[in-house]
């Protein structure tokens, strides 16, 4: 599977591909959510971690502008990020806190978005 | 002297026709029976002597006689008959002899010319004397009459003033009795008893009238009795006064019969004046003179009632003026900020209650700050030179008082003389003011925190996901060990940002049935910077019995209680906190080992505000604070504290339902 992980923070993005390619993951990688757009429109990932605050364009952005997209999406905030999901009505999967108690359980959690 | 007339032939032969007698010159004149008797006639003549010879001669004697009164006749005989001797002789008319025999009749005529002379002024003399007598009589009469007169009016106008005196006496005795009174009751009274002389004179009403209220004075039962009425008398209200409106008004007010009433309106002038509206006042006096006997009674209550009037005006001023002194003196003391008139040599004038904080004194910076100097920042000088109120501020020992000086004119156009100085004690609100900035850092510091325990926890999510990761893919004991460590510290982290994180969110808080000893654990990772320098010593016993509280709010408690004990204690000193249960409450015991807490503030440490430490070290409202959550958590908080022995706060909460 083709997954995209857009967040600011390269320990987070580098974790997450660390163990979504243990799981054998085809990862790519976006710093900010203009570049995320772009490797989205090139890829056509079948799964998106987008993080809320980023500079620039922020995560519910990105999501808004993904339209029509097949990919499921996992939107991450370490800020309580709630009001802005429910406020915009995003079009999202799973909605994740960092932080994370245990990575896998996360990758485990994306898995079942996949199925 | 007139001449001297002979009538004859005897003295033709004399060769003087002048005689001297008394020093003047008399001529003598001389006739002869021959010739003509014109002269004789025409002329006046001291002396007519007439030579008589025969008796025809005797008869113009006569008639020259009755023609000259006043002239003296005498007779010279000349060989004449005897028998006409004796006629002359026995005439009355004839006044004097000559004996025409011999020589010098001159010297003859100088005898009856000087007993003429003598007789003339016997004559004019005693004319003279009668004439003086008689004026002398009249005016002796003239005298008589005024003294007799003058006596009459002595004596009339002697009792005229004896009584104008007694009059005057009554009435300047009444005017100094009516002056020293000081109530209007006794004024009242005193009029009553100055009228028993005037038996058809009955009772006295005093009536009194300012604006819309009435007084109105009156005896029932031989004591002075006082109305007061919410309207004006309708018989006061025109100028001219008809006593039989008043007789009926007064019969309604008092509920009885009046008889005639006599009315004297009083002026109270100084009353008008004060009140700027009219004041006035009417004796009436209930009366059965008839119309003879009361010019008497009118005429003595006119003589009075100037006196009674200017008496009137008086007390009842003096009352109103007391009333205003005894408002003026309980509001200027009642009010709670001390204030002073003073005047520009700073002395002290009056000032209420509040003012005197130092010893008394009639200067008045000695009187409020003890001070010998005019007390730094007072505004007076700017205010005697600028003449506006001036603000300043001063201080006195610990506390600071912000100051107006307001100029006080007697005059719109003068200068001040006087200040009123009002100092409001600003130390509270000074302080509560950098308390609330001190406060508002705090929150921002907060805010601050929350929002860097967000940024952290972005790369501590990365830190320990990667460690998890690595730890997941490392071959080596030793890395993976060490991985190990980095992970549980990472995940530290993350457990000490979120109770950060909890503690200062904002919004809803809920309930929570949590035990004290989780609420002591979460809150402590916050607390290893104050604790650093302390023992800390943990007793906690409750872990299983939970309490339904609102936990971030008591993680805030628990903050507030250790973070207080460990700056009470400004050496290593030791932090007890504990838990137990007693009964059906959960006690949670924060002990230190510090000074204690002062007998004179343990009262007031739960005061919001109150703090004793330095401004900007603390805010003052986290005992206040603490002691809300408690509360609101449905549970108590003491302090138990003795001075050298260190100081222990408890907090007793009720376990929660299912506990118990």
């Amino acid at each position: 599977m083709k997954v995209l992980v857009i967040d600011d923070e390269p320990l987070v993005r580098r974790s997450l591909s660390r163990a979504l390619r243990q799981r054998g993951h085809e990862i790519f990688e976006a710093p900010d959510g203009l570049q995320g757009l772009e490797i989205w429109r090139q890829v056509q990932p079948d799964l998106v971690f987008v993080d809320v605050l980023m500079p620039g364009m922020k995560g519910p952005d990105v999501i808004l502008q993904m339209k029509k997209t097949t990919a499921k999406v996992i939107l991450m905030t370490a800020f309580s990020g709630e009001e802005i999901v429910s406020e915009q009505d995003l079009p999202i999967d799973l909605f994740l806190k960092k932080p994370f108690e245990n990575i896998f359980e996360i990758v485990l959690k994306a898995e079942e978005l996949l199925k | 002297m007139g001449p001297v007339l002979w009538i004859g032939n005897a003295f033709q032969t004399e060769k003087k026709s002048k005689l001297e007698f008394n020093e003047q010159s008399i001529e003598i004149k001389s006739l002869d029976w021959n010739d003509s008797f014109g002269m004789a006639f025409n002329q006046s003549y001291s002396l007519i002597v007439v030579e008589v010879a025969e008796r025809g001669q005797l008869e113009i004697l006569e008639s020259l006689r009755l023609h000259h009164p006043d002239t003296w006749v005498g007779v010279s005989f000349n060989k004449a008959p005897q028998e006409l001797v004796h006629r002359a002789l026995n005439s009355n008319s004839i006044r004097f002899f000559i004996e025409s025999e011999g020589s010098d009749l001159i010297e003859k005529l100088k005898v009856p010319l000087q007993e003429r002379h003598l007789f003339l002024r016997r004559n004019w003399l005693l004319r003279e004397y009668y004439q003086r007598n008689k004026n002398l009589e009249l005016l002796t009469s003239d005298l008589e009459k005024i003294v007799f007169e003058r006596t009459l009016h002595l004596e009339q106008s002697n009792k005229d003033q004896s009584e104008q005196i007694q009059t005057e006496r009554t009435l300047i005795r009444f005017i100094k009795e009516i002056a020293s009174m000081s109530a209007v009751e006794d004024i009242f009274k005193f009029l009553k008893r100055e009228l028993r002389k005037f038996h058809k004179v009955g009772e006295l009403v005093l009536c009194l009238q300012s604006g819309h209220r009435s007084e109105i004075y009156y005896f029932r039962n031989g004591s002075v009795q006082k109305m007061l009425l919410e309207k004006s008398f309708k018989f006061m209200e025109k100028d001219d006064i008809l006593t039989e409106v008043a007789s009926k008004e007064l019969a309604n007010i008092l509920g009885r019969p009046f008889a005639k009433a006599a009315l004297f309106p009083l002026s109270l002038t100084l009353l008008t004046q004060f009140h700027e509206k009219s004041a006035k006042a009417l004796l009436c006096f209930e009366h059965s003179l008839s119309s003879d006997e009361i010019a008497g009674f009118e005429d003595f209550i006119a003589e009075r009632l100037n006196p009674v009037s200017i008496s009137l005006d008086r007390v009842q001023l003096e009352h109103e003026l007391d009333i205003f002194s005894y408002r003026w003196e309980k509001t200027f003391d009642g009010i709670r900020d001390p204030l002073a008139i003073i005047d520009m040599q700073y002395q002290l004038l009056r000032s209420n209650k509040k003012f005197i904080l130092g010893e008394k004194n009639h200067v008045c910076h000695k009187a409020f700050a003890n001070s010998d100097e005019v007390c730094l920042g007072c505004p007076l000088e700017k205010a005697l030179k600028d003449g506006t109120p001036q603000m300043g501020e001063v201080r006195v020992g610990q506390s600071i008082y912000q100051v107006w000086s307001y100029p006080i004119r007697l005059h719109p156009t003068e200068k001040p003389t006087s200040f009123v100085n009002q100092y409001v004690d600003v130390t509270q609100s000074r302080e509560l003011y950098a308390r609330m900035l001190q406060h508002e850092k705090m929150g921002a510091i907060g805010t601050l925190a929350g929002h860097i325990a967000h940024e952290l926890n972005n790369p501590l999510t990365g830190i320990r996901s990667l460690a998890q990761v690595m730890i997941s893919e490392e071959e080596g004991i030793e890395v993976k060990k060490d991985l190990e460590e980095i992970e549980k510290a990472a995940g530290r982290c993350q457990r000490i940002i979120k109770n950060l994180l909890e503690f200062t969110r904002e919004g809803e808080i809920e309930r929570e049935k949590i035990s004290l000893d989780e609420i002591v654990e979460r809150t402590l990772p916050m607390l290893k910077t104050a604790l650093r320098s302390h023992r800390l010593i943990l007793g906690l016993e409750t872990k299983i019995l939970k309490v339904d509280i609102f936990p971030h709010l008591m993680q805030q408690v628990v903050f507030n209680l250790v973070n207080n004990s460990c700056q009470a204690m400004s050496q290593a000193g030791q932090i007890k906190i504990s838990t137990k249960q007693v009964g059906l409450d959960v006690i949670l015991s924060v002990s230190d080992s510090g000074p204690g807490i002062p007998p004179e503030i343990k009262d007031r440490i739960f005061e919001a505000f109150f703090t004793t430490k330095k401004i900007g070290e603390g805010t003052g409202l986290g005992l206040s604070i603490s002691k809300t959550i408690v509360e609101k958590c449905g549970g108590k908080i003491s302090v138990q504290s003795e001075l050298g022995h260190g100081t222990t706060f408890q907090i007793q909460i009720p376990m929660a339902q299912g506990f118990s």
